[in-house]
């Protein structure tokens, strides 16, 4: 049994808007175990987002805690202890934005370094090691990051996550923006740094194929509440919850061999209901096909109907 | 390497900028002026005219090989007195863009990394209040309390400009600061001054950069008018907005006295314009 | 090659690019054809040319710094390299429509989504040498609101596109692509900025509307399995020329071409087994690409006559064309 390196209990993040408040986050609990790869997945508003965000501590949680190698990180940024900031860190979603166009590459890599006091000869080795890491040339310590292609950005977005050693990090979409040959590459790369380095993931993406083969564990969000945790092969092999299977049955794939684990095609129906106005009881009860009295009424309970399988349903938890 | 990559960025901003032809001008005239206005006694036909100088036998002549502006009312060459008059004019636009910008510059900073906190509010309603008032009532109160001379009208101008630049960069500042960059240096713990400096500062640049040279162009205008209602430079010195507001009484029989004064500032202006067209073009596509 | 039968026939077309770095030879003898009521899929990953290819049909490049240098396209028959503004205008309006990849950079945010479309409606007429009454634009904007399935249409067009849903609006600009009631529609990566299931619904739209009008249509996707669902052909691009084209159920059934076979093995499998190594080297530097067959640096089957010269398309069974001279050749 792993250890568990964070642990998110009841997490809630509400936004206060002119329209009203909008629950981007209401109420979720998962944990992740260390040297695993936690994926998140869901589509626009579901929170997942959010949920990094709060994780790191660039939103205060509006209620909840977060747990992170026994300690309380339930707050801010700006309020936690710098050694913390050392060991999470970020992979941001766009790559063309996550690096400052007016700095070099050597002076965005070495922030993190310089922030956490190591001395300016140190700090040029380790950018050069850091570099030859993933892969870059060394004369790229001078380029500015509008010179170099969105996979490569990306690639130095993820060596300035490494910079100090960390034991966490977060990857909101690192590949969504790239072409699939790229893709393969960082996610490779990734995949190479987690075995070496003993790194805990929690991986964000919508898409579903690449989950398959990146996570451990997966999640799924709809709306600021979990649907569905599962282990991966039976999060693709069984999945339960209504909205993983009209997910998973609107993927595009290209073998026919996909086709067959597809869930059987529920019609996707109707778009996805504003934050702000969320539906009463089951969130997703407007758009789902198995919809009852009760789903209009009361908000399921997560419940564990397998080992390590929960689900949010009452059709399943009955 | 560090100069190789510098050449080359120069080359290409230069490129940029080179593109509009307009721009070409601009710069040229704008370093004409600038040339002139240091080695204006060189390049003035009568440098000695420039000050306290009386000819009545030759005052008030009209254009000629002579005097290619004529001679205003004590006899004086405008055109070399106009050469002069460039000088006070750059040092307006110099020494009101040097102090203005880098106190608005920074409390736009603050206020827009600060958005929606009590700092923000208390910055931009300040900012708020003196943009309210009209720049020329402001910069005419101001001259009015104090002696009429050409520093203090810089004084009156420099007070009123600085807000303009503070909500240039709020506007810019709480934008950028959502971008995901400053988001991870916040993520790994750098300082706000790290944040505010290093991070949002050098995006907001070529804003500021551009402004300032469009700027140029206002200042001097304000400076001039300043000067012809006569709260500013005061005669003999050969201020450009002085001498259209001392050739005004002879319109529209001596015309030139005015007239070339007056069109030298539409020079300026138009120079440092069509450069800052220029500057924003070349610094655009970064 | 019977060129009438051919909605639009682009033939050897050669685009270059002058930036201030030098001449990037982005088209490098494209060839591409769609014939009247088919569904073309083109697919290839981003700074392909992709996007230049169906802005040049329409003529809508930015020229300069784009450079026509060569080759052919032919719409209907008529070349649209030799028309006159004047017919390049009319062609706009009432053959070929486009929908862009960002659904809110394409609508105006200051003018209300009916008055957009209506725009359309009415502009489209007039060029038929009709004009149009306010009433019956109305009607029209109804309509095909209705027709891309937008709920409540009378309240959608009064509504400014910032109110509106990313897949609401890539449906205002479906709506506005069949309103001029054209042969050929190009829909450019119509769903990679939404979700996966709104995606789907977007894309089982414009494969029923295509249907029921008869439109032609080219779809440009990076997403192969996006394109799979809906279109007849693909075409398959790398780095500026066709490198493969096939009736989409052979395509994916049997890729023939290296960089295709190269694309889907990089795919992530919904079926599991890893992570695929992706493809060794780089997209070519188009300041100065490859001689020959561009994929030839990183190709595995490389020969040196692939470095000399760029392969035609070889005929490989019914309707599947390869550029690649393991198919044909010397």
């Amino acid at each position: 049994m792993s250890k568990e390196i964070l642990v998110v209990k009841d997490l809630k993040k509400y936004f206060a808007t002119d329209e009203g408040t909008v629950r981007a986050v209401d109420g979720i609990s998962f944990t992740i175990n260390e040297g695993e790869t936690f994926g998140l997945v869901g589509e626009s508003g579901s929170g997942k987002s959010t949920t990094a965000y709060t994780l790191m501590g660039i939103y205060t949680p509006t209620a909840g805690e977060i747990t992170y190698k026994g300690m309380d990180i339930s707050t801010g940024v700006k309020k936690r202890p710098l050694s913390l900031k050392k060991d999470m860190q970020m992979v941001f979603q766009d790559p063309g934005s996550s690096l400052n166009p007016k700095r070099s590459i050597e002076q965005i890599i070495e922030l993190p370094l310089r922030v956490h006091g190591i001395a300016k000869d140190e700090r040029r080795k380790r950018v050069i090691e850091l570099l030859r890491m993933v892969e870059l040339p060394e004369d790229y310590l001078d380029r500015q990051p509008t010179k170099i292609g969105g996979g490569e950005k990306q690639m130095v977005a993820i060596a300035r996550a490494l910079a100090t050693n960390p034991t966490f990090i977060t990857l909101d979409e690192p590949t969504s923006a790239l072409d699939v040959s790229m893709q393969a590459k960082i996610i490779n790369k990734l995949i190479e740094f987690q075995n070496e380095l003993d790194l805990s993931y929690l991986f964000i993406t919508h898409n579903l194929s690449l989950m398959r083969n990146v996570a451990t564990r997966v999640g799924i969000m709809y709306l600021g509440k979990l649907c569905e945790v599962a282990p991966t092969s039976e999060f693709f092999s069984k999945p339960l919850h209504p909205y993983t299977k009209m997910l998973l049955s609107s993927i595009p794939v290209i073998t026919s061999e996909e086709e067959d684990v597809k869930p059987d095609k529920a019609i996707s129906r109707g778009e996805i209901p504003s934050p702000v106005n969320v539906p009463s009881g089951c969130y997703f009860h407007p758009r789902c096909n198995e919809c009852t009295e009760r789903c209009m009424r009361d908000d399921p309970p997560m419940v564990e109907v397998e080992p390590g399988h929960f689900v949010k349903c009452h059709a399943l938890s009955e | 390497m560090n100069t190789e990559l510098l050449k080359e960025r120069w080359r290409r901003n230069w490129y940029k900028f080179s593109r509009n032809p307009l721009s070409i001008l601009g710069l040229a005239v704008v370093l004409s002026i600038i040339v002139i206005a240091i080695f204006a006694a060189f390049f003035a036909p009568y440098p000695e005219h420039a000050f306290v100088f009386v000819d009545f036998k030759n005052a008030k002549s009209p254009p000629s090989w002579q005097h290619l502006c004529g001679t205003d009312m004590a006899g004086r060459d405008i055109l070399s007195r106009i050469f002069f008059g460039f000088r006070y004019s750059l040092v307006m636009a110099v020494s009101v863009l040097s102090v203005a910008t880098p106190p608005g510059v920074l409390l736009g900073l603050i206020a827009g990394y600060m958005r929606d906190t009590w700092v923000d509010t208390a910055i931009m309603r300040v900012a708020d209040v003196f943009l309210s008032v009209p720049s020329m009532v402001l910069a005419l109160a101001v001259c009015s309390m104090l002696e009429p001379t050409l520093y203090n009208a810089m004084l009156a101008v420099t007070v009123m400009w600085w807000p303009w630049y503070t909500r240039l960069v709020y506007g810019a500042a709480s934008s950028i600061k959502n971008e995901y960059f400053v988001q991870a240096a916040e993520v790994t713990g750098a300082s706000t001054f790290h944040i505010l400096f290093g991070e949002i500062f050098p995006n907001c640049l070529s804003t500021i950069f551009t402004k300032m040279t469009l700027d140029v162009g206002w200042v001097i205008l304000i400076g001039s008018t300043l000067s012809f209602v006569g709260l500013g430079a005061q005669p003999p010195t050969p201020d450009l907005g002085t001498m259209v507001s001392d050739g005004s009484k002879y319109i529209p029989a001596q015309w030139w006295i005015s007239l070339f004064p007056a069109l030298f500032i539409v020079v300026i202006i138009l120079g440092f314009n069509l450069l800052g067209d220029g500057v924003r073009d070349m610094l655009a596509g970064d | 090659m019977m060129m009438s039968e051919m909605l639009v026939d682009i033939r050897d077309l050669y685009v270059n690019f002058n930036i201030y770095e030098g001449v990037t030879r982005v088209l490098n003898g494209v060839n591409f054809r769609v014939a009247k009521g088919e569904k073309v899929g083109l697919i290839g990953e981003a700074g392909c040319g992709k996007t230049t290819t169906v802005k040049s049909i329409m003529k809508i490049l930015t020229i300069p710094p784009a450079e026509i240098v060569g080759g052919e396209i032919y719409l209907e028959g008529s070349d649209v390299l030799k028309m006159s503004e004047r017919d390049l205008q009319m062609m706009r309006r009432r053959t070929v429509s486009m929908i862009f990849q960002d659904p809110t950079a394409a609508l105006n945010p200051v003018f209300k989504v009916g008055n957009q479309i209506g725009d359309i409606i009415k502009y489209n007429q007039l060029s038929l040498g009709r004009k149009i009454s306010k009433e019956d634009i109305h009607e029209k904007t109804v309509q095909v609101l209705k027709e891309v399935q937008m709920p409540d249409p009378e309240r959608i067009m009064n509504s400014y596109p910032i109110q509106l849903s990313g897949g609401m609006r890539q449906r205002i600009c479906i709506a506005m692509a069949l309103v001029s009631a054209t042969n050929l529609l190009i829909a450019d990566e119509p769903g990679t900025n939404l979700d996966v299931t709104i995606q789907d619904q977007v894309l089982r739209l414009l494969g029923d509307l295509v249907e029921d009008h008869g439109t032609s249509i080219i779809l440009i996707s990076h997403a192969l399995g996006a394109v799979k669902g809906l279109v007849d052909r693909v075409y398959v691009m790398y780095a500026g020329s066709m490198v493969e084209a096939a009736n989409t159920e052979d395509l994916f059934n049997d890729p023939l071409h290296p960089y295709t076979r190269a694309l889907f093995d990089a795919v992530p499998k919904l079926t599991g087994g890893g992570i695929p190594m992706g493809i060794s080297g780089r997209i070519p530097n188009y300041l100065s690409p490859p001689t020959g067959c561009r994929f030839n640096p990183r190709c595995p089957h490389a020969k040196p006559e692939c470095r000399e010269k760029s392969p035609p398309f070889y005929q490989v069974g019914d309707g599947h064309e390869v550029a690649c001279y393991i198919y044909g050749g010397s």
